[in-house]
């Protein structure tokens, strides 16, 4: 394969909190090739948005910082760029939009000002030419009546109207890289249709590559081609989505997918236990003290083991040397 | 066949908006317009909807925490309104209900031996020694232990939490409990155990719940029967495999293909609906769904389609099946 156009190389990012040092995202590689969409699954607290906020090196200041690792876009570190440098990657090379739409959008302006905005920026457009293409990227998403909603405020918006604003935005200046960080969690099922719909539209008119940040395996099947999946700050599982969705490897994987209700009347079987606090994980694998198959090894970080091509899992289950 | 423990006529429920302007028009929020149903004793009746339909609406009014705006409410056949304070006192330790966000239902200045307790408390059950002991059992139950009685909220996570605030719904031995997206912000492996609590309550103790959820796959795995709303009305109620296999209404056939699922290889037809659902405070005239309808008909503009029974045990309203 060609080389990707955003590779993460072991990157570590750590939270400095009173109870000391915190690891949110432990050793995390992560390719992201030209128009493909890439999922990054995991629960709530395993390190995916901490993952996307380093990339755009949003984390906050100074609690959080990219210890480790490198963050290489087009063959360029953007742990290495000035602040000015990065800040042009920003929304113009690499965008992001977030789960609510309400706090990402500012209330005294109106949305066509924000869209402008980004586009006087980046592309140095002239206030006319710039409304003009904030309406043409109204239009772009869908919203009914473009050239007179650029004039209302997000309040006036719903929540479905105010996720396409926000995606107007991210792809004003034709990024080459969306970041979406669970973009229709918020939004009702026929609206979230709609809005992933314009997703995989877009991607493909623009021809840009998508990172889908969500905790949803539904949403994951419908739209990735590649999946990643995270357990407490560390990636255990990639491969194809039609790999990991037919023969799911890692024991927390499978235990999501055993999770999922999908046929009535059959008990679920839930993995046992919580997540650990990411305060005291266990010595070696983090998933050992909910994990059915764990062994004596699992007190060791477990191996990457290539169980078929291009399909990678971390755990000691499939170490051909020692079974 | 069982009887009715739950059953309403003609529901509505509006929200009267601030008065304005030179006649002060009165307008309302018609959160929800005429329901009829039946909820049969130790069944799960799913009520699925997208935000904004009027089920929490409808969830409310049914255990009487607002008063219906017209219709009327039967428990066990007995009129629900009429009721005075003592018997509303003792219908409230039969329905229970819980909430979707274990976060804001526990009073964090409470130990969890007082939070499970106060039901008891409040209805003088047993002496002192023995709500004690059932706060006790009740954990168990839940699959907490005893001895975390003396902690606080902080100390829990979100799947143990909402376990204290289960523990709490039955301290009353309820008959009828109302779960407002109980587990919809749980995730996914946490669900997945408290689905598996609930399940097994309702077995024990007999338990009629009414589950509200905006989530298909949770209501088609733990309900018996489905109604789906739309901006206050219901639209459609069906036994849970008639409605999963062949479901009538069409916004029901677009609610079902739009939620995503877990397979790669499925490339199932979508039906993405255009627009958002209207505002509650103006309705389309005719059927509320109509904007946003692929098989709309012209009587559809005019006239709103009353519920009518399409099949034994299968209520739709829509034209196309008058």
């Amino acid at each position: 394969m060609n080389t990707p156009l955003l590779n993460i190389q072991g990157l570590v990012t750590q939270f400095s909190t009173r109870r000391g040092p915190v690891t949110a995202v432990d050793g995390l590689d992560l390719q992201l090739h030209s128009g493909q969409t890439l999922g990054l699954v995991g629960e709530s607290g395993c390190g995916k948005s901490v993952a996307a906020l380093s990339i755009m090196r949003l984390l906050p200041k100074p609690a959080g910082r990219v210890a480790k690792g490198r963050i290489l876009f087009e063959g360029r570190d953007l742990l290495e760029v000035s602040e000015a440098d990065m800040r042009r990657v920003r929304g113009n090379e690499i965008s992001m939009i977030f789960q609510e739409p309400m706090t990402s959008l500012n209330p005294v302006y109106t949305v066509g000002f924000q869209i402008y905005e980004a586009l006087q920026k980046h592309r140095k457009l002239s206030r006319r030419q710039a409304g003009q293409e904030a309406v043409n990227m109204l239009q772009l998403v869908g919203i009914p009546e473009p050239a007179a909603r650029i004039n209302d405020y997000p309040h006036q918006m719903s929540g479905g109207m105010r996720q396409r604003v926000m995606i107007a935005m991210a792809l004003s200046c034709r990024p080459k890289v969306m970041i979406a960080d669970e973009p229709t969690t918020a939004l009702d099922v026929t609206i979230q249709a709609q809005i992933l719909d314009l997703i995989s539209r877009l991607k493909q008119e623009i021809g840009m590559s998508v990172l889908l940040i969500t905790h949803d395996l539904g949403v994951v099947a419908e739209t990735c081609q590649q999946v990643l999946v995270m357990y407490a700050g560390r990636a255990v599982e990639k491969a194809s989505a039609v790999d990991l969705f037919e023969k799911p490897a890692h024991p927390y994987t499978l235990g999501l997918f055993a999770s999922i209700p999908k046929v009535e009347d059959e008990i679920l079987h839930p993995i046992s236990g919580v997540v650990p606090s990411l305060y005291d994980l266990p010595e070696g694998c983090a998933f050992q003290d909910r994990c059915a198959y764990r062994q004596a090894q699992c007190l060791k970080r477990p191996p990457w083991i290539e169980i078929s091509p291009e399909h990678w899992v971390c755990c000691w289950r499939y170490d051909t040397h020692h079974a | 066949m069982p009887e009715n423990i739950l059953s309403t006529e003609g529901l509505s429920k509006h929200y009267p908006l601030k008065e304005h302007g030179l006649f002060h028009r009165q307008t309302v929020v018609r959160a929800l317009e005429d329901v009829s149903l039946e909820i049969q004793e130790g069944e799960v009746f799913g009520l699925v909807g997208e935000s904004g339909c009027g089920k929490s609406t409808l969830g409310r009014v049914l255990l009487r925490l607002e008063d219906p705006s017209a219709g009327r409410i039967f428990y066990r056949n007995q009129d629900l309104g009429a009721f005075d304070r003592d018997r509303l006192k003792a219908f409230r330790r039969e329905a229970q209900i819980i909430y979707q966000d274990p976060y804001s239902a526990l009073n964090p200045r409470q130990c969890i031996q007082n939070l499970v307790q106060e039901p008891l408390d409040i209805h003088g059950i047993g002496t002192k020694q023995e709500r004690s002991k059932q706060v006790r059992l009740l954990l168990e139950k839940v699959g907490l232990r005893p001895d975390q009685a003396t902690r606080y909220p902080h100390e829990f996570s979100g799947g143990q939490r909402q376990r204290i605030v289960i523990a709490r719904a039955l301290a009353l031995n309820p008959k009828l409990i109302l779960a407002d997206e109980a587990v919809s912000a749980l995730d996914v492996s946490i669900q997945a155990q408290v689905i598996n609590l609930l399940k097994d309550l309702r077995r024990e103790f007999n338990l009629t719940y009414i589950f509200i959820s905006h989530d298909l796959s949770v209501i088609k795995h733990i309900a018996d029967r489905v109604g789906v709303m739309y901006l206050g009305r219901m639209v459609e109620v069906a036994p849970k495999h008639a409605f999963y296999q062949e479901p009538a209404h069409p916004y029901s056939k677009a609610l079902l293909s739009s939620a995503p699922s877990p397979d790669p290889r499925s490339k199932k037809e979508r039906i993405i609906l255009s627009g958002d659902v209207p505002s509650p405070i103006n309705p389309p005239a005719g059927c509320y769904f109509h904007p946003r309808c692929p098989e709309c008909l012209d009587i559809c503009r005019e006239v709103f389609p009353p519920l009518r029974l399409l099949s034994p045990q299968r209520w739709v309203a829509c034209h196309l099946y008058q």
